[in-house]
């Protein structure tokens, strides 16, 4: 991991052209250590440079600009193409990922959460412990009860589209 | 105990006496209620006219009189009040008849239960029926085989049909999302307009034959013997490949993680005044024994490497060849005749240079900021061979990196363009031979890495290119390369004998290559990873574009060969070198630039064209639905049935030779169908073979899983294909 010098701080952004606030510090004043060990967040879209066994995930930022690496979350790699907000620290250039929640899928509003089935109905439980009832859930998120999964479109409704998250 | 709920029939008024039934009681007649039919099938515009209505016969089944006879009440699955039932007797013969009104239902499709009620020991009996309300009126028309009809601008597809007898139709439901994680299901639905009102054959959706087709047609040609070394061959390449893509991301890694190799060159001369010096110089004169660093393991840093002697055993105009000089590792049994090694660079200048340059860019161009050789350097060492269990070959990233022992960015980096072969070895399964063979074309394929490294570098690129691209157009340059080899050429239609016949051993009867001394290339790598990937799609819905390497290796190739075979203009390097070369964009984005045509399209098109299911009797009206460079159908069908293997029949994709086509299209009936398929990955299809027995109209509509509307947020579009 890279020290915090103010210096190598604005050379990685200038190499790698990082968005976010750790580069936009580094544009002004010098960030001190606790700025760069501050959590950050973004929001964009997931993109997945890699292959199955080992992907290299990036965050294209809402609004454009520069991908950001992000590491420590190998579970993005199953949210490829979708809109998620993430919150981590800075190591270097990347982002080190603490956690994250998928946004919306295709332009559409997604719900992020675990399965849970109670006789024949499923419930998407979010990170806020709200229990969403599915509406006419595919088999194939039946089949990942205790799941992590996202499904896209009005919850309310059958679902546009789905993932797998873990 | 009702007795004829056992089972037993009444014939000719003989009474069986059944024991537990009425002891020794003869039984008379029975009355039972029969139905013409126990299914019905309604279609009709969202807001528009009522269908006709549709009549059952209902009859005494037994040897009574069936009386009694009612309707009803229906019992529905979702909306409800849009069928009425009603007999016009209650004594059989009687009739059944059925109005399905659309009223205000939304398209999709609906069910009913009705039943039939009398006095009879098996009421009530019951009818199924289906409602499916189209959104749309449109007709269509795909007059004769080999034209076609897509369906890009929404996912709410409704068709109607025209077919006629005998007319046959491939149906391709794509999924147009990015990304193989977006997952949907869909329902296709279906509903002959015009065929008979009264059906004397139950059609429940539930029975819907869901077999797969691999039909098989034309006559046999000569058969050719696959030999026992080219049969290891082919599976030793696919298990190594599986390592050279993981080599692949873990350069990814190193380039995302310590940034653009050229803004990490200025910012340690700008830090430390003076870039440590090369340790590992590579010297361009024949027998001198050069340090070299060869990457270890698949991931890790760039520290994590051997350090080797390689001797530099050619060298050519434009390339510096290098072997590993350890003779425990690499004995001589397994080495080449030291001809080899000249004899390659000599190709190298005068092949594989020139077509690097013409196809793909300039693999040098960030070359003074490296070794200033002037030449890519081949390094072949065993060192290869213990990572993950052997990898053909690689670039390593960490060689555009300056050298630096510590420090922030510590790289044991060649400083060089460089790209790495293992050795031919009893564990790999290469022969010497065979090994010679694959290394020539695995450097079109490596050589194509370095100008995309090169390219990115001097673009200053944040991410390199999605690796199914990557490797897709790897595969592409040399497949290209492969034409000073086998007899195919651009858009020229190659088939099994202009392309595999070159390849691989077979025996007397070769048709390509009696010699057997050409290189390896599409044999063991562009076409069994392509078969693999269409026949995982087709059956289990299991692909999509980067899941795994028959995607990037097969499927990349084959998409990128698609792409430039439609929109290369005015020729395939020129719009190859603007996919290598783009600065930001990668994967479907950057192919959807450069084509200039959207990604639903690129999708729709490329998988009607990858339908590999049989060999086409027609000719495409439109080249799109084509991939004009090869002939798939015969690579594949020669492939898998005239092989045979120590006597045997063998195939060539598979040990079994089945399936001979990869793509399983879903067989449908022209008629009445709904037919769900769940977890389609973005990028990928699900194929569909509609035959028509009877003229009509048949109405086709996409539903959602559950055979409700489909959102128009969902990223399915329909290509059709008429096919016979």
């Amino acid at each position: 991991m890279l020290q915090a010098s103010p210096h190598r701080v604005a050379a990685l952004c200038a190499a790698l052209a990082v968005a976010g606030p750790g580069c936009h510090h580094a544009g002004g004043a010098p960030p001190g250590q606790a700025d760069l060990a501050a959590a950050d967040s973004l929001t964009g879209t997931v993109q997945v440079v890699g292959v199955e066994a080992a992907p290299m995930i990036t965050l294209v930022p809402d609004g454009g600009g520069r991908a950001v690496t992000l590491t420590g979350a190998l579970t993005l790699a199953r949210v490829d193409g979708l809109h998620v907000a993430v919150v981590g620290r800075r190591a270097g250039s990347a982002l080190g990922v603490e956690r994250f929640t998928v946004v919306a899928a295709n332009g559409l509003p997604a719900t992020d959460g675990r399965l849970l089935a109670e006789g024949d109905v499923l419930y998407l439980v979010t990170v806020d412990g709200v229990r969403h009832r599915l509406v006419r859930p595919s088999p194939a998120l039946a089949a990942h009860v205790g799941g992590r999964v996202w499904v896209s479109g009005p919850i309310d409704q059958e679902p546009v589209a789905y993932g797998i998250i873990e | 105990m009702v007795c004829a709920a056992r089972g037993y029939v009444i014939i000719g008024g003989l009474g069986l006496t059944l024991a537990g039934c009425g002891g020794d009681t003869p039984m008379g007649p029975v009355p039972l209620i029969g139905l013409g039919a126990t299914s019905a099938t309604f279609a009709a515009v969202q807001g528009g006219v009522a269908p006709a209505p549709q009549t059952i016969a209902v009859r005494d089944a037994g040897g009574g009189t069936l009386t009694g006879l009612s309707a009803g009440p229906i019992v529905y699955t979702g909306a409800s009040g849009w069928l009425t039932a009603s007999l016009d007797k209650t004594t059989a013969p009687a009739t059944l008849t059925l109005t399905a009104a659309p009223g205000s239902l939304a398209s999709g499709s609906y069910s009913a239960d009705v039943p039939v009620k009398a006095t009879a020991s098996n009421s009530p009996q019951h009818v199924a029926v289906s409602f499916l309300v189209l959104s749309s009126s449109g007709g269509t028309t795909i007059s004769a085989a080999g034209r076609d009809t897509v369906f890009l601008s929404s996912p709410n597809t409704a068709v109607q049909l025209t077919v006629q007898a005998g007319s046959q139709y491939l149906i391709a439901v794509v999924n147009t999302d990015s990304s193989h994680t977006v997952t949907e299901d869909f329902t296709l639905a279906g509903a002959l307009l015009s065929g008979p009102a009264t059906r004397t054959v139950p059609l429940p959706a539930a029975t819907v034959p869901a077999i797969r087709s691999a039909a098989t047609s034309g006559a046999q040609g000569p058969t050719f013997t696959l030999s026992g070394s080219d049969q290891a061959a082919l599976a030793t390449m696919q298990r190594l490949t599986q390592n050279h893509l993981a080599m692949l991301e873990a350069n990814r890694e190193i380039y995302e993680r310590l940034g653009n190799p050229r803004a990490v060159r200025t910012r340690l001369q700008a830090g430390g005044g003076r870039l440590a010096p090369i340790s590992a110089a590579v010297t361009a004169t024949v027998g001198t024994v050069n340090k070299v660093y060869v990457k270890k393991q698949l991931s890790g840093d760039c520290t994590s490497v051997d350090s080797i002697g390689a001797r530099t055993v050619a060298v050519g105009q434009h390339v510096i060849v290098l072997a590993d000089t350890n003779r425990s590792t690499w004995p001589q049994s397994q080495r080449p005749d030291s001809s080899f090694y000249q004899s390659f660079a000599t190709e190298y200048d005068t092949l594989t240079w020139p077509h690097i340059l013409t196809n793909v860019g300039n693999p040098l161009a960030y070359d003074t900021a490296l070794s200033n050789l002037g030449k890519v350097t081949v390094t072949i060492t065993p060192v290869l061979n213990g990572i993950g269990g052997g990898i053909v070959a690689f670039v390593n990233g960490c060689d555009f990196l300056p050298f630096a022992t510590s420090g922030p960015l510590p790289a044991l980096s060649n400083v060089t363009e460089m790209f790495y072969s293992l050795t031919p070895a009893s564990p790999n399964g290469f022969t010497v031979t065979q090994w010679e063979k694959e290394l020539r074309a695995t450097s079109a394929h490596e050589t194509k890495h370095l100008v995309s490294y090169t390219d990115r570098i001097l673009n200053n690129s944040p991410v390199f290119e999605q690796i199914w691209l990557e490797e897709g157009l790897a595969q592409e340059s040399s497949e290209i390369w492969m034409r000073h080899f086998n007899q195919a050429t651009w858009k020229g239609n190659a088939n099994f004998q202009q392309t595999v016949a070159c390849e691989i051993n077979l025996g007397v009867n070769a048709p390509c290559d009696l010699a057997d001394n050409k290189p390896l290339a599409l044999a063991i790598g562009h076409l069994p990873f392509l078969f693999m990937y269409l026949q995982a799609e087709s059956q289990s819905n299991s692909e999509g574009l980067g899941v795994d390497t028959p995607s990037n290796y097969g499927a990349g190739w084959a998409f990128a060969r698609w792409a430039t075979d439609q929109y290369a203009t005015p020729d395939e390097g020129t719009f190859i070198q603007s996919l290598v070369n783009e600065p930001s964009l990668n994967g479907l984005a950057n192919l959807s630039l450069h084509t200039g045509q959207s990604i639903p399209l690129l999708l729709v098109f490329w998988n009607l064209a990858s339908a590999i299911y049989a060999t086409p009797t027609y000719t495409a009206a439109d080249a799109r639905i084509t991939i004009p460079s090869f002939n798939f159908a015969d690579i594949f069908k020669v492939g898998q049935t005239q092989l045979t293997c120590s006597g045997k029949p063998c195939g060539l994709f598979t040990s079994s030779g089945t399936p001979v086509y990869p793509v399983q299209p879903i067989a449908l009936t022209a008629g009445a169908f709904s037919h769900t398929v769940h977890g389609v990955p973005g990028t990928a299809a699900a194929f569909f073979l509609l035959s028509a027995s009877t003229p009509g109209t048949e109405a086709l509509q996409l539903e959602s899983g559950t055979g409700g509307t489909i959102s128009t947020s969902s990223g399915f579009r329909i290509g059709i294909i008429r096919t016979h």
